[in-house]
């Protein structure tokens, strides 16, 4: 018993999948979880979705999970927290592992957010948030980043919304995944002219509707080589929060939560912020991974955009930043997300991330939050 | 949110009643039972209807009930005692940072199937 490593893992494209739903996704996902893998035992089945209550109507979704690949002996889960869910799923996988109890833990998250329109979407995906907020001050989640980013020009006297580099490295990134949802490149120049959601953002500042699996196999360490799997370890995680509303905060361009977390883990994995190789963080918007980015202190208050600027942040850079693309461009299928990145991460560990494999990562950070940073969760992952 | 979470929240939602708290004097919108500052006790307090526009974006990826509003401008607002609260701005084609606004009982939305209609605080700009 000890840190569990993570021997396996499984997503669908991220898309718009309309003739498929949950079960489809996940079980397309899960079977790739297993494939080339003997009979493994799974204790306990833990599944993460931020909105399938909305889109499909289907609650108590880990029982119908388990249902669907006939899974009965393991216990099961669920995980409801936006775009986290499915971090906050692993991050008590890890503790039934660390436990003793579970040998094996299948632990993922699903979406289907094509089945919604736009409106409701933009309702649904801001519920994380304060509901009192949501529905009585007319704000939303794109709302608010829209107001941070105008906060963020305003504070740091920033003319230029260089932070608008972020989706333009992201779709260069998502242009060589064969799993992520958007794969053009574009320029800084089009994303300052796309058509605006909430200025200064425009679309391609935020993430967009996306349906879509992943699920990972997370096991005790003695267990997997017993099994015989390559794998990664899970060397540490943290987790953090702080106040929903952003004026009940001592500054709100600082994600306290997200910086928390992070020392968290990277503390009880032994390992300093210089040894990262590469962060695969969440941030629905531009301006959410640039203030990550600052609050990780990864940069300097109000110099995310210029590192970005100059490929600091690429996949040749210093530190390469969501190497498939990111919730921007691999796709951002809330309750999957969090999944989507532990397992890219494991793949950059494992030397399977082709054409966008970063040589030399030792140890990989793996960043979650709901909303804008009300709950925080980190991990760090090692070869 | 029914009609019953409606109107339990009714008093916040009508008269942009906050919380302040009983040891530091931390003001919220909407209120908290505890400082999230401090940790305190809270109280109810009544915040000043006027303010000042610090913020504003045109909001154009409209959610469900507020999609009749085409589009609409949300604001972080300062009230006269430094409380910031967000809200919609009414009456006005070209806010601009500075402005002086007012809070005031707008209806927000009409719902279910018998048009339900919610009225909340908006804040425009002073007469």
């Amino acid at each position: 018993m000890g840190m569990p490593v993570i021997a396996g893992y499984g997503f669908t494209r991220v898309g718009e999948h309309w003739d498929r739903g949950l079960k489809d996704l996940s079980l397309e996902a899960i079977e790739k979880v297993f494939e080339g893998m003997s009979s493994v035992e799974i204790d306990a089945i833990y599944v993460g979705t931020a909105l399938s209550g909305f889109y499909e109507l289907q609650l108590s979704l880990a029982s119908h999970i388990a249902d669907l690949i006939a899974r009965f002996d393991a216990s099961v889960s669920n995980f409801e927290a936006g775009a986290a869910s499915s971090a906050q799923a692993f991050y008590n996988a890890a503790l039934g592992i660390l436990s003793g109890m579970y040998k094996a833990v299948l632990v993922g998250g699903v979406e289907k957010m094509s089945d919604e329109l736009p409106a409701p979407n933009y309702r649904g995906v801001s519920l994380v948030e304060d509901s009192f907020l949501v529905n009585y001050s007319g704000m939303t989640e794109i709302g608010l980043h829209a107001l941070l980013a105008k906060m963020y020009l305003s504070e740091y006297g920033l003319e230029e919304p260089l932070y608008s580099y972020l989706p333009v490295n992201e779709h260069e990134n998502a242009s060589r995944a064969g799993h992520a949802q958007f794969r053009n490149r574009i320029t800084y120049d089009m994303v300052r002219s796309a058509s605006p959601v909430s200025d200064p953002l425009t679309i391609f500042d935020v993430t967009a509707p996306g349906d879509g699996a992943a699920y990972i196999l997370l096991m005790d360490r003695e267990y997997a080589d017993s099994l015989g799997v390559e794998y990664v370890k899970l060397l540490g995680m943290g987790a953090a929060g702080q106040p929903a509303n952003l004026f009940d905060r001592a500054s709100p361009l600082f994600f306290s939560a997200s910086s928390r977390a992070v020392e968290k883990a990277l503390e009880k994995a032994g390992v300093e912020t210089e040894d990262i190789g590469l962060l695969e963080m969440y941030n629905p918007s531009s301006i959410s991974g640039v203030l990550v980015l600052e609050s990780l202190g990864l940069a300097d208050k109000g110099g995310a955009g210029k590192l970005l600027e100059r490929g600091y942040f690429s996949l040749s850079g210093e530190l390469p930043v969501n190497t498939f693309g990111g919730a921007k461009a691999r796709g951002d299928p809330k309750g999957a997300t969090a999944a989507y990145q532990l397992a890219e991460a494991a793949m950059q560990l494992l030397g399977r991330a082709g054409d966008n494999q970063v040589d030399g990562a030792e140890y990989a950070l793996v960043h979650s939050m709901v909303g804008l940073d009300i709950s925080a969760y980190a991990f760090v992952l090692g070869v | 949110m029914t009609e019953v979470s409606d109107w339990r929240f009714r008093r916040y939602r009508y008269r942009l009643i906050g919380s302040r708290c009983r040891e530091c004097g931390e003001t919220s919108y909407p209120p908290r039972r505890r400082c999230s500052r401090c940790g305190g006790a809270t109280e109810e307090y009544q915040l000043p209807r006027r303010g000042r526009v610090v913020h504003y974006t045109l909001l154009k990826a409209l959610p469900t009930r507020y999609n009749h509003y085409r589009p609409y401008f949300l604001a972080v607002v300062e009230l006269s005692d430094g409380t910031r609260v967000i809200g919609m701005l009414t009456d006005v084609d070209e806010p601009s940072e500075g402005m002086e606004v007012e809070a005031t009982l707008r209806k927000l939305y009409t719902y279910g199937e018998d048009g339900k209609i919610i009225y909340g605080v908006k804040f425009r700009p002073v007469l």
